[in-house]
């Protein structure tokens, strides 16, 4: 089943890397004009001293959503679709290694985009609390309107699609080389890609941890973010852990790209490749080291901020190293000038003088001076607009005759640049001039010396956003209007461009045509009807975003969205039980040092660090008010030690079940698999009912409720996640053993069945470190 | 050495161990050696549980780096954190 040229049905079943990768370029497009627009509002307002044009709550509103949609639904999601069309392509991939993950990655970041803006039409409107969400403003008691639980919940939804993103991207990199395609030679892009995508695992977990906490307090009365022994400085522990990172999530693909544009548009090697990638590893490495420089001002030990401050600046010099690079590939060079190679310029600009300004703010004694205010702004702005902005628009002008075979105006694209660069240090360079301004202010009547730098920021406001705009229009008209492109316009040596993995043989026509000839064959000899279309991606996400907004606003809607999630989950095991979905299998290339094992396991083992980092920050959260608290009450006050007890040995003989029942099935035994996975999904079961049947109701009864203070709020909250972890597990199980029961698995075959079998084992080690620190310690 | 017969042993290790974490608590030792002994067997099985049931004895040795710096990441965020408490 193909879908030729434009048709709806096809881009809501596509699972085909390369129209995920326009998918997510498009929607990306559509967040930054909205997000854009809303920076214009900002602008106009702050262009005189006293402006009536927004109402402080409206104002509030307007920046919070701007700086929300600007950073996570515009600029990373543009690295990810730019990534999926081209970094399969660059290492001779046929499509990502698992292809509906994939699909859903890109419905669940649409969707929890039109969560957000949902927010905005809700009783008391959307957050008003700055993009950074801060506490106690997110709690319920300043921030009652429902619009902020929903849009904390949309984040979360992101997260979830960043984090199945991220798992795609490691393993398909790990594991899909095409051959030639070895760790030296892979293209700077791809290693970007590489390094943001394991910050992305890294960064993710915290915050989802941070928002299911924020949640539990708006909605079940928790007190992590209201009370003085979590409070601020917990939310800003794990939203830092997270937000600094994104930085780098942000700027990483940018400088890939630029790196990449450099040398075709200079003809010279990329100076110093080695250096470039254990650069690019070193600032991957540091920038999950540095968050606490944005809490210099809270009052922390000193000792820690002079430990933060030296990380943050020691991270300056693989950073700047990285930009040294890209400068030095210039030298002797043939330059021409084309518009990518504009931008690329442009984008190195300002990554320079957005990081000197940042190296400043790695000061304590200067952070002091700066934080807070508009110079801050201007910093990030040079940061995350500048060098990412500038370097994204360089991808899309670099790949433009790629994707669309066509190409775009030459001396438009080149006249725009020049007026977006213009604009651009027109609207942020006066910020520099304003570092006794405070951020998120609406009105500064009684400061009118401030009066001349908003006038020329809004000046540039209103030439640097609609110069972008028309940017995108030149692209548009060059996809409708443009002449066709050249095979490789450029002349680029890449491989996306070339083809050529090993240096000479494997042409990407070859590639393609393989995989074509594969999926036709995989069609004919099997019994069903194989496609690589598929409505359930979109139908889980569907259900996903139903069921938040349910779960917000009105519980029956809640439950539908559950039903078509649970729907759709059913109808996706079905398909793999009738092996409907046309796998691509890749042909076997370069694999090191993951030869032996499959893309499953890598995806499976990638998926569990974030686990850990997710469970880890919820015990970070636990650990922390409860070294603040003063008083704890003692365990065998609250618990039930005996339940507790009885439990773990419960789960415990459950993880025996279910490695018995792998080693059942590896030496053939098909009855022994289902004797263990029927006895590990029992013992699952009946660990679920003690704990939700038996234990909850007595302690509830005995007055330990969740809204009851830190002690409660911290057991419930995660002794639910680790509840839901459970669930998950035997739901998974009832999966298999349906699969067990229809003779699917043979000691050659049985690869769910271990990876099962790996996340059950996760899920009891965890409460191996649940059970002694609630119950024990 | 049997498989089956290791993983039995393992869990029957883990259960042991769970039941002389609850006698510790129980006991009358101070505050402090309580939770010192129960961490300890707290880690060991948590050890135990990785090395057999997570299989990591029959993985490539490559795949044991993702948890492990995973464990690194979350062990830099709460001691930062645990720091900060004494601010």
């Amino acid at each position: 089943m193909a879908y030729q040229g434009f048709s709806i049905k096809r881009w809501l079943t596509t699972t085909d890397h390369k129209d995920i990768g326009i998918l997510y370029i498009v929607t990306s497009i559509y967040f930054i004009i909205v997000g854009g627009s809303l920076a214009e509002l900002v602008r106009i307002q702050l262009a005189v001293p006293s402006n009536s044009l927004l109402v402080p709550a409206t104002y509030e509103q307007t920046v919070t959503l701007h700086g929300l949609i600007m950073i996570l639904w515009f600029l990373s999601p543009l690295g990810v679709g730019l990534a999926n069309y081209f970094v399969p392509k660059q290492i001779g991939a046929k499509d990502m290694s698992f292809p509906r993950l994939n699909a859903m990655s890109y419905w669940l970041y649409l969707f929890s985009g039109v969560l957000l803006l949902s927010t905005l039409f809700l009783p008391g409107g959307g957050a008003g609390t700055g993009w950074t969400l801060y506490a106690p403003l997110n709690t319920s008691l300043y921030s009652p309107q429902p619009g902020v639980t929903l849009a904390a919940l949309a984040f979360a939804m992101l997260a979830v699609s960043v984090t199945i993103s991220s798992i795609n991207f490691i393993t398909t990199i790990l594991r899909a080389r095409a051959k030639g395609v070895t760790w030296r030679r892979l293209p700077a892009f791809t290693w970007s890609i590489l390094m943001t995508n394991i910050l992305m695992l890294f960064a993710f977990p915290p915050i989802a941890a941070a928002l299911v906490l924020l949640t539990t307090d708006r909605v079940l009365g928790t007190v992590f973010f209201s009370s003085f022994e979590g409070g601020s400085i917990l939310w800003a522990q794990l939203f830092w852990f997270f937000g600094h990172p994104e930085v780098y999530i942000v700027a990483l693909p940018a400088l890939g790209i630029m790196a990449e544009v450099l040398v075709t548009f200079a003809q010279r090697p990329l100076f110093g490749k080695t250096l470039f990638v254990i650069e690019l590893s070193a600032v991957t490495a540091l920038s999950i080291g540095v968050w606490i420089h944005h809490m210099f001002m809270t009052g922390i030990g000193f000792d820690v901020r002079e430990a933060f401050s030296l990380t943050t600046l020691a991270i300056s010099v693989p950073f700047e190293g990285l930009v040294l690079n890209l400068v030095l590939t210039l030298r002797k060079g043939t330059i021409k000038l084309t518009t990518p190679m504009l931008y690329a310029l442009g984008g190195i600009f300002f990554v320079i003088l957005g990081g000197i300004t940042g190296v400043f703010q790695g000061f304590i004694v200067l952070d002091y001076l700066f934080h807070g205010s508009y110079w801050v702004v201007g910093h990030f702005h040079y940061v995350m607009v500048g060098t990412a902005i500038f370097g994204l628009v360089a991808a899309l002008y670099y790949w433009f005759p790629k994707i669309t075979n066509k190409m775009y105006n030459e001396k438009r694209g080149k006249i725009l640049f020049f007026i977006s660069f213009i604009g651009f240090n027109i609207l942020y360079f006066p910020y520099f001039f304003l570092a006794d301004m405070p951020r998120r202010i609406e009105s500064y009547a009684a400061n009118p010396q401030w009066w001349p730098f908003n006038l020329t920021a809004t000046i540039g406001a209103l030439i640097f956003g609609p110069a972008l705009l028309l940017t995108f229009a030149n692209l548009i008209q060059g996809y409708r209007k443009g002449k066709g492109a050249e095979a490789n316009p450029w002349g680029a040596r890449e491989t996306e461009w070339t083809g050529n993995f090993t240096g000479a043989a494997q042409a990407e026509e070859g590639v393609a045509a393989d995989s074509q000839k594969e999926v036709s064959r995989m069609e004919e000899n099997s019994p069903v009807e194989k496609s690589r279309f598929t409505y359930l991606p979109v139908t889980i996400s569907v259900g996903a975003a139903v069921f938040l907004t349910g779960f917000v606003l009105f519980w029956p809607v809640a439950v539908m969205g559950l039903g078509v999630i649970l729907a759709a989950i059913i109808q996706w095991f079905k398909d793999d039980v009738r092996d409907k979905y046309a796998v691509v299998k890749e042909a076997i290339g370069e694999n090191w040092p993951f030869n032996s094992v499959s893309k499953e396991k890598v995806g499976v083992w990638i998926f569990l660090v974030s686990e850990v980092v997710l469970f880890g920050s919820l015990l970070t959260a636990y650990i922390y008010v409860r070294l603040r608290s003063p008083v704890w009450p003692a365990a065998a006050q609250v618990h039930n030690i005996t339940i507790g007890t009885t439990n773990t040995l419960i789960l415990l003989t459950s993880s025996l079940a279910m490695i018995l029942a792998l080693q059942a099935i590896r030496s053939g035994s098909l009855r022994g698999l289902k004797s263990g996975l029927i006895g590990a999904f029992t013992l699952g079961t009946a660990f679920l009912a003690v704990k939700l049947g038996v234990e909850w109701p007595l302690e509830i009864a005995n007055g330990f409720v969740i809204s009851g203070g830190l002690a409660p709020s911290s057991y419930f909250t995660l002794m639910g996640v680790h509840a839901l972890h459970v669930g998950v597990g035997l739901a998974g199980m009832t999966y298999l053993i349906a699969k067990a029961f229809s003779g699917r698995f043979t000691a050659q075959s049985h690869t769910s069945v271990e990876l099962l079998g790996l996340y059950w084992a996760f899920v009891d080690i965890v409460w191996l470190i649940l059970f002694p620190l609630f119950y024990l310690v | 050495m049997n498989r089956i017969f290791v993983y039995v042993l393992v869990w029957a290790v883990m259960v042991a161990g769970t039941l002389l974490q609850v006698v510790i608590f129980n006991s009358s030792a101070t505050a402090n050696l309580k939770n010192l002994g129960v961490v300890a067997i707290a880690v060991a099985e948590i050890l135990l549980a990785a090395t057999f049931y997570l299989n990591l004895r029959y993985e490539p040795k490559i795949l044991a780096l993702f948890p492990i710096l995973a464990i690194l990441a979350v062990v830099v965020f709460i001691t930062a954190a645990t720091l900060a408490v004494g601010m």
